[in-house]
């Protein structure tokens, strides 16, 4: 699966596949909260050709759940409403928070 | 947060593995290739989150030193590859090609800080080392820019373009000056090296203040000063595009600008002001360079000091123009009148000048107004001349004017009499002269005499007209006392009907009764007045004082005018009557001749207690040869002794019936010249002096008394003053009516404390007490 673009909303998804292969589909924009992934995506290599991202060192359960938190932080910035907590299950804590720092987010 | 009743396991991270050292250096080898790969613009073909993470790992991996060091080398490798290859480069090419040098550098640096992103974040921090971006500059500076062959070589290729474009060939050279500058700056600012201040700004102020320096002297010795003006407004105005394009900093643009403006402006304002035909004091003279003039002063503005060298110019010629219109009054070529109008030209002309050229400026406006004030007020001459200035107003320039034209005029009268400090030497002499117009009958308008008076209260209070106001209703008064005397005369007339007064015909007599105070005095004893005259005195008088007792009057036969019924003709041929209009000493000498045919000086001297001088004046002005009633025994002008004779003239003709016998002026009496022009002049030629710039003789003393009272008065209020305090006190006090020298407040004070007012304290003895 490639990067798609659709005509009509001018959406660009980007792609992340974790260490084991788990290939995750993201609007661009909501990737790129993520300010590792935002440099990746607008500098000249080539990850920025083809709009995929390898990271053969985060596990597929963590980058789920960065993700995750990808969607809830855009949801909820600047938002009105209350805020749910995002809950981090204690045993991922820590490599969630390897991950973090690593993708400075 | 954590729930504490489920036990839980975190699992242990990846197995760490300690990288060993060969390890770090395969690391470090891909990213020193991927380095190498970005110099040389290949970046696309590697993947940004392997050597990413390879960075990550090595700093994780306690290998941060290693990574930074590798990096400082591999920049310093390129870098001065760079400086090399920028050694062969031509000077023509020079500056583009170190333009597109430090672009591609920005670039790769960019990546190469990408990548390494994490280190900045955590290791650099750390050890507080400078960032990877900085770094790259820092070290471009030290390898590139500073190699010798490069810096000295730009250097000078810079300061030439510059001066290139100054001579007015533009070239394409300005994208790349500004290119050029702006990573000076950014170089400076990364590792705080001012290289754009010492490289760059230094050199170009330098070169520019020389350039100014020199172009503007050989302008200007080429060149009129208006021509001048012109291009040192549009020399700043290319220097300010030129800051503009090149981007310079506001640090740079301010000195440059203050720099340019000095050189061009301060240097030169004394020969821009000074030049022959075209420096701004020549231009002050010509009524139609007002244009050029204010062009002058934007471009002075810029240089607020500069100004004053304007100013002074202002002055100097207002001065001059002054002292011209002095001259010109004290030589006779001018009367008073033209004076006034003069300065009131000239203050018409410079207030343009200063609206238009000096664009209004408050200071300026103040600098005129001094001006002003120095040369009117050089002696008492201003005062006097004005108050000449506005009697011919009132008795003759304001007929048939409407209500508009008459308060314009006169507020051209009070804007002088402003710039005026001897104000009371200006009130006595309007008093004299109201007082014979009002006596005379001769003012223009009962409405524009009003309107005077209240500008000058409106002036100066109401202390100040309180006498003239005085004045004005002594003749209404006297008005409703002439009606009210009429009626009561014509009753006892009819009441009196077959009485006969003797052989005296009543004379018909109009009385002004003047109150002492307000009218200027002059204490002359009456003269004798013939019978018939007396006679309606005497009724008047008893009049009067029935009216009100306890008065007392003093007939002031040195005034007043008389009409006498004449025959002329020697008995029956030409036997011709006129009407004379004569003053009061004239009709007293003519009615002697009615019982004499002939008469001496001394006869006629005796029979009327005339003063001698007068007596003289009034007997020449009747035997002038357009008015020969008398004919003098002695040849000449002059009266030659007590002896001279004067006979009545029987053959006196005249084309008008009424005729008026001016009298002669005080001056031709003595040197024996002619009578007077006009019935107009009449009034004029009497008793003011011929204007002069002294003060006389009744305003010294009132102005005595008045600095006496003042001191006094303060003194009461303050009950102890030192001498300077009173005397600025004083002289603020007096200053709406003239300006109190402080030599003069001085004696004043001495004479003061003579006559025990004051004292002066004991152990100051500059400091007095008012002695109560």
């Amino acid at each position: 699966m490639d990067t798609n673009m659709s005509d009509d909303e001018e959406r660009v998804y980007v792609k992340l596949i974790s260490a084991e292969g788990h290939e995750f589909f993201l609007d661009k924009t909501v990737a790129m909260i993520s300010g590792t992934i935002k440099t990746m995506l607008e500098g000249s290599f080539r990850e920025a050709q083809d709009n995929i991202i390898r990271f053969p060192d985060i596990a597929g359960y963590i980058l789920e759940r960065v993700v995750k938190y990808l969607h809830y932080k855009e949801k909820y910035s600047n938002a009105a409403t209350r805020i749910p907590e995002f809950i981090i299950e204690p045993e991922y804590a820590l490599e969630l928070l390897i991950a973090a720092k690593y993708l400075d987010c | 947060m954590a729930d504490t009743r489920r036990r839980f396991n975190i699992k242990p991270f990846r197995a760490h593995v300690p990288m060993d050292k060969t390890v770090a250096q395969q690391t470090w080898g891909a990213l020193a290739n991927a380095i190498d790969e970005i110099y040389n613009r290949n970046a696309s073909q590697l993947s940004f989150e392997e050597l990413y993470r390879n960075a990550y790992n090595l700093v994780l991996h306690k290998y941060g030193t290693l990574l930074y060091e590798g990096v400082t080398q591999k920049l310093h490798e390129h870098l001065t590859a760079t400086a090399k290859r920028l050694e062969e480069v031509p000077d023509s090419k020079l500056l583009e090609e170190i333009s597109i040098t430090w672009a591609e550098h920005q670039i790769t640096m960019i990546m190469v800080r990408d990548i390494l992103m994490y280190m900045d974040r955590t290791y650099i921090l750390k050890e507080r080392r400078r960032p990877v971006y900085e770094l790259g500059l820092h070290l471009f500076r030290l390898d590139v820019w500073e190699h010798p062959n490069v810096k000295e070589r730009a250097s000078d290729l810079l300061m030439m373009a510059v001066a290139n474009e100054r001579d007015g060939r533009l070239t394409d050279d300005r994208t790349i000056l500004k290119q050029i500058v702006a990573m000076l700056l950014e170089l400076g600012q990364a590792d705080s090296s001012n290289v754009y201040e010492i490289d760059f700004e230094t050199p170009f102020l330098g070169q520019t203040q020389d350039f100014y320096r020199v172009e503007s002297l050989s302008f200007l010795s080429r060149n009129t000063a208006t021509d001048y003006v012109i291009k040192a407004i549009r020399w700043l105005e290319e220097e300010k595009d030129r800051a503009n394009a090149l981007a310079l900093p506001l640090t740079t643009e301010s000195p440059l600008q203050a720099m340019i403006e000095t050189e061009l402006i301060d240097r030169h304002a004394r020969t821009l002001v000074d030049m022959e035909m075209s420096g701004f004091a020549a231009l002050l003279k010509d009524d139609t360079k007002l244009t050029e003039m204010r062009d002058m002063y934007d471009l002075f503005v810029r240089v607020p000091s500069s100004v004053d060298f304007l100013r002074e110019a202002l002055a100097e010629r207002i001065k001059a123009d002054g002292k011209a219109l002095i001259s010109d009054q004290e030589k006779g070529a001018s009367d008073p009148p033209a004076f006034v109008k003069g300065v009131l030209t000239m203050r018409e002309r410079y207030d343009k000048i200063v609206d238009v050229s000096f664009r209004g400026e408050k200071k300026t406006r103040k600098r005129m107004r001094e001006s002003f004030e120095d040369f009117l007020n050089v002696d008492a001459r201003a005062a006097s001349c004005l108050s000449v200035y506005v009697d011919e107003l009132l008795r003759v320039g304001l007929r048939g004017a409407t209500e508009d034209q008459i308060t314009q005029e006169l507020n051209r009268v009070i804007v002088i009499f402003r710039y005026l400090s001897d104000k009371d030497v200006f009130e006595s002499f309007y008093k004299q002269h109201l007082a014979k117009r009002l006596l005379g009958g001769r003012s223009v308008s009962d409405d524009a005499e009003r309107a005077m008076v209240s500008q000058l209260k409106a002036e100066c209070g109401y202390q100040f007209t309180s006498k003239l106001e005085g004045m004005f209703n002594d003749m209404r008064i006297s008005r409703d006392l002439q009606d009210s005397y009429k009626s009561f005369k014509r009753n006892q007339e009819s009441q009196q009907s077959g009485e006969t007064s003797g052989n005296i015909k009543a004379v018909d007599i109009e009385v002004d009764v003047l109150t002492n105070g307000y009218w200027p005095s002059q204490n002359v004893p009456a003269c004798t007045l013939p019978p018939q005259v007396q006679d309606a005195i005497d009724r008047y008088t008893k009049y009067y004082l029935e009216k009100h007792t306890g008065r007392k009057l003093s007939w002031q036969t040195s005034a007043g005018a008389a009409e006498l019924k004449a025959t002329f003709g020697n008995g029956l041929e030409n036997h011709h009557r006129h009407e004379l209009i004569v003053s009061t000493y004239q009709m007293c000498i003519l009615l002697l001749f009615n019982d004499y045919d002939s008469l001496t000086l001394g006869q006629i001297r005796t029979k009327t207690h005339i003063p001698d001088s007068e007596l003289r004046r009034h007997l020449i002005s009747l035997c002038t040869p357009k008015h020969r009633i008398l004919r003098k025994g002695s040849r000449g002008r002059g009266i030659s002794s007590d002896d001279d004779i004067f006979t009545f003239n029987a053959e006196y003709t005249s084309k008008l019936k009424r005729v008026r016998i001016p009298l002669v002026k005080e001056s031709s009496v003595s040197k024996g010249g002619d009578a007077a022009s006009g019935p107009a002049s009449a009034a004029a030629s009497a008793a003011v002096s011929a204007v002069n710039g002294s003060i006389p003789l009744p305003v010294e003393e009132d102005r005595r008394h008045l600095v006496e009272a003042a001191i006094v008065r303060i003194m009461k209020a303050r009950k102890s003053l030192g001498h300077n305090d009173l005397i600025a006190e004083v002289t603020r006090q007096l200053s709406v009516r003239f300006n109190p020298p402080p030599q003069f407040v001085k004696k004043r004070i001495e004479s003061l404390i003579e006559r025990e007012y004051l004292e002066r304290t004991l152990d100051d003895h500059r400091v007095y007490n008012y002695v109560a």
